[in-house]
């Protein structure tokens, strides 16, 4: 449906939805609500303000890194104030705060090193934290998680292959389905 | 997921730790400043200094979650080969969880032998015997049976289901 751009005429002070669609900062149409409102003496305000604007211009130059996730994974912070080239993939979420470094999170492949040596191949919980450098409780609740997930994709989910041919899906391939 | 920092391991390689695993909490008896008088011909330990703290309170070295990885690092400052303090370590390891897991089974099984349980049709019925004299050195023991003054009733609570909830 393209956009509804009404004529200065129609615009009236209650229709605000309207008027977002409006980016100029002119003031016609700020005078033309301010007229043909009958109940308020003050004019509404435009909606295209200063910072509306300055934001819209910032997203479509320096800001267009951060409109979509970065390809490939990965952090996409701010660019530090000090130094202009930031190293990718950086820990550093608050360019104000430097000393915050962000904690790195287990990824999947990880998370599933840590069930198998624990419950596959049955190593004390003390050794694998210690061969891999996690906190015991993390490596407790690791595996805890993972046998739920483990329980939810056995119970919950519903394997394509059963419902479609297997040649033409890849496997392993999920459908989530909650009853 | 894919926008943290992500952190990923390599299965039969030396990895570098993803965090500090030998950490303790910091008990609130320790946070006091105390005047501890003690003699200067004396050493003072950090047994020594728990004690001082409180009479029940544990040193770091007791505390610590890896008492077994200390082990073996004693192991290898004294000579022994980095294999055989590995084997040590694990076998440790393996016997101090073994005994944990032993411990918590007892306790499942002594409370299973202290229960009689008789079914009927639609409830199944639990009883264990009590000492109804059990109620500590000052009368306020936490487990004690029957009412405690000073500890809210809720019998009266709003919002409680005390009847069943469900047919059997």
């Amino acid at each position: 449906m393209p956009p509804r751009i009404p004529a200065p005429s129609v615009v009236s002070s209650t229709s605000t939805l309207l008027q977002t669609h409006i980016w100029t900062g002119a003031s016609t149409s700020a005078a033309a609500a301010g007229s043909s409102a009958n109940f308020s003496t003050t004019a509404s305000c435009d909606a295209a303000t200063v910072a509306r604007r300055a934001f819209r211009k910032w997203l479509s130059g320096p800001g267009s890194n951060y409109v979509t996730p970065k390809r490939g994974g990965g952090t996409n912070y701010l660019p530090q104030l000090t130094s202009l080239n930031l190293p990718p993939n950086s820990n550093i979420p608050f360019p104000l705060n430097p000393q915050f470094r962000s904690a790195p999170v287990l990824d999947d492949r990880a998370r599933e090193l840590i069930w198998e040596k624990v419950m596959r191949k049955g190593e004390p919980i003390k050794a694998v934290s210690a061969e891999l450098g996690v906190d015991i409780t993390r490596v407790a609740a690791v595996v805890r998680l993972k046998e739920v997930e483990k329980d939810w994709i056995a119970k919950v989910c519903i394997h394509l292959s059963s419902l479609v041919i297997p040649a033409f899906i890849p496997a392993p391939h999920f459908l989530h389905a909650f009853p | 997921m894919a926008m943290l920092p992500l952190r990923s391991f390599k299965e039969d390689q030396q990895n570098e730790p993803l965090e500090a695993i030998n950490e303790i909490h910091i008990h609130p008896a320790t946070m006091k400043q105390l005047y501890w008088p003690t003699s200067e011909s004396r050493e003072f330990t950090r047994e020594d200094a728990a004690k001082a703290f409180h009479r029940k309170m544990l040193s770091a070295d007791q505390r610590s979650p890896h008492p077994e990885l200390i082990q073996m690092e004693r192991d290898m400052l004294e000579g022994k080969s980095p294999g055989e303090a590995r084997a040590r370590f694990i076998k440790a390891a393996e016997d101090s969880e073994r005994k944990a897991a032993d411990k918590q089974v007892q306790k499942a099984l002594a409370a299973e032998q202290a229960t009689t349980r008789i079914n009927t049709k639609r409830f199944e019925f639990r009883f264990r015997e009590i000492n109804a004299e059990l109620v500590g050195p000052d009368g306020r023991a936490i487990n004690a049976v029957g009412a405690k003054y000073g500890r809210p009733s809720y019998d009266r609570a709003k919002g409680m289901i005390r009847i069943p909830t469900s047919v059997p």
